[in-house]
């Protein structure tokens, strides 16, 4: 470099955050666990949401016994959350089934794209996806701010950014 | 795409074998012994808070606690943990007489989010839990250290709320809540 010429080259920060977490593949299945098979069509949508993505990542249902993620449902009242994902990490990679859980206490109110917001959300979490606590116009920030405030209920560019980064 | 996972599961091999996670040199070590398997727990939240007094409408018992004792449980396939407090203050509401039961989402080797520690005294805004016991609202985004002259807030995730409190400040706060 020459002497008094400075040149920017970095890449822009990225404002997605990862989980550290991935599948080894790019098809990632899921199974719908009875108690949320009401919700099945928002889940479903969720799932299409991600799949549409350009990206190399696809969510698909599956009917049988072998799945990578567990999608479930459960009235824990009113404790402030209207989903959760629970899963184990090794090297870098999910081990074990990732369980998603719906709080229906909240989520019974909800329409179905505020169900399918909750669920897009999760399944970002089993694809490799941390909350972004930055901005509320993506569908992995911490609260459903992202959807009664900010109209989000898909994938959005940053979290695109994030699978791609995750899934090149 | 199969060609993508072989060069990615070849390129983990490499790292791992690099990263120093190997074994050191003299001491013999099981295939795959360096891959410790972590817990993990994330939560989407119902809304943020902004303010004590949007805590304080969510409220039914908001009170200084000390942990007595805990254990572990699993609700709906989650790992909880369960605390037994007593009740040292109460700023509003009516607490059962004795200990109660306060639930949060999360172990020590599962972390969700900030959890009350054995000993540790607290200013927690709780609201009942369908086992009878409480839950703190918002997560915990209702709960504070309490250092004895003042208040932290241990949640990371509301900014917007008092970063901390004196007792005074916060029990008008708490009074001045719907």
């Amino acid at each position: 470099m020459s002497a008094g010429v400075n040149i920017a080259t970095a890449a822009p920060a990225a404002a997605y955050y990862r989980e550290g977490c991935r599948w080894h593949g790019y098809v990632v299945t899921y199974y719908i666990h009875a108690p949320a098979l009401a919700y099945a069509t928002s889940i479903n949508s969720a799932a299409y949401s991600w799949s549409v993505t350009p990206t190399n990542i696809f969510v698909n249902r599956v009917y049988t016994n072998t799945y990578n993620v567990l999608v479930s449902a459960y009235n824990y009242g009113q404790n402030g959350l209207d989903g959760i994902t629970y899963y184990t990490c090794s090297g870098g990679y999910f081990t074990g089934v990732p369980e998603t859980v719906l709080n229906t206490n909240y989520t019974n109110g909800y329409s179905n794209t505020g169900r399918q917001q909750v669920q897009a959300h999760e399944f970002g979490h089993t694809l490799g996806l941390a909350h972004n606590p930055n901005n509320c116009y993506t569908v992995m920030y911490p609260t459903s701010d992202r959807y009664f405030t900010c109209g989000i209920y898909t994938p959005q560019q940053d979290d695109i950014n994030g699978i791609n980064a995750i899934y090149p | 795409m199969t060609r993508k996972l072989a060069v990615g599961s070849t390129l983990v091999v490499l790292a791992l074998a690099g990263s120093g996670c190997g074994p050191s040199p003299g001491r013999v070590q099981a295939p795959g012994a360096h891959l410790k398997i972590t817990q993990h727990i994330d939560i989407s939240r119902v809304k943020t808070y902004t303010s004590i007094s949007e805590v304080v409408g969510d409220s039914s018992l908001i009170a200084e606690l000390t942990v007595k004792s805990q254990a572990q449980t699993t609700i709906g396939g989650i790992p909880f943990t369960v605390s037994i407090v007593s009740v040292d203050h109460i700023l509003r509401g009516t607490a059962p007489a004795g200990t109660l039961g306060v639930d949060q989402v999360g172990t020590s080797t599962a972390v969700a989010e900030p959890l009350m520690a054995l000993g540790g005294r607290y200013l927690a805004f709780l609201t009942p839990a369908p086992d009878g016991n409480y839950y703190v609202v918002g997560v915990a985004a209702g709960l504070y250290q309490d250092t004895g002259t003042s208040y932290l807030r241990m949640d990371t995730e509301s900014p917007a709320l008092p970063a901390s409190a004196s007792h005074g400040e916060m029990d008008t706060l708490v009074q001045a809540g719907p």
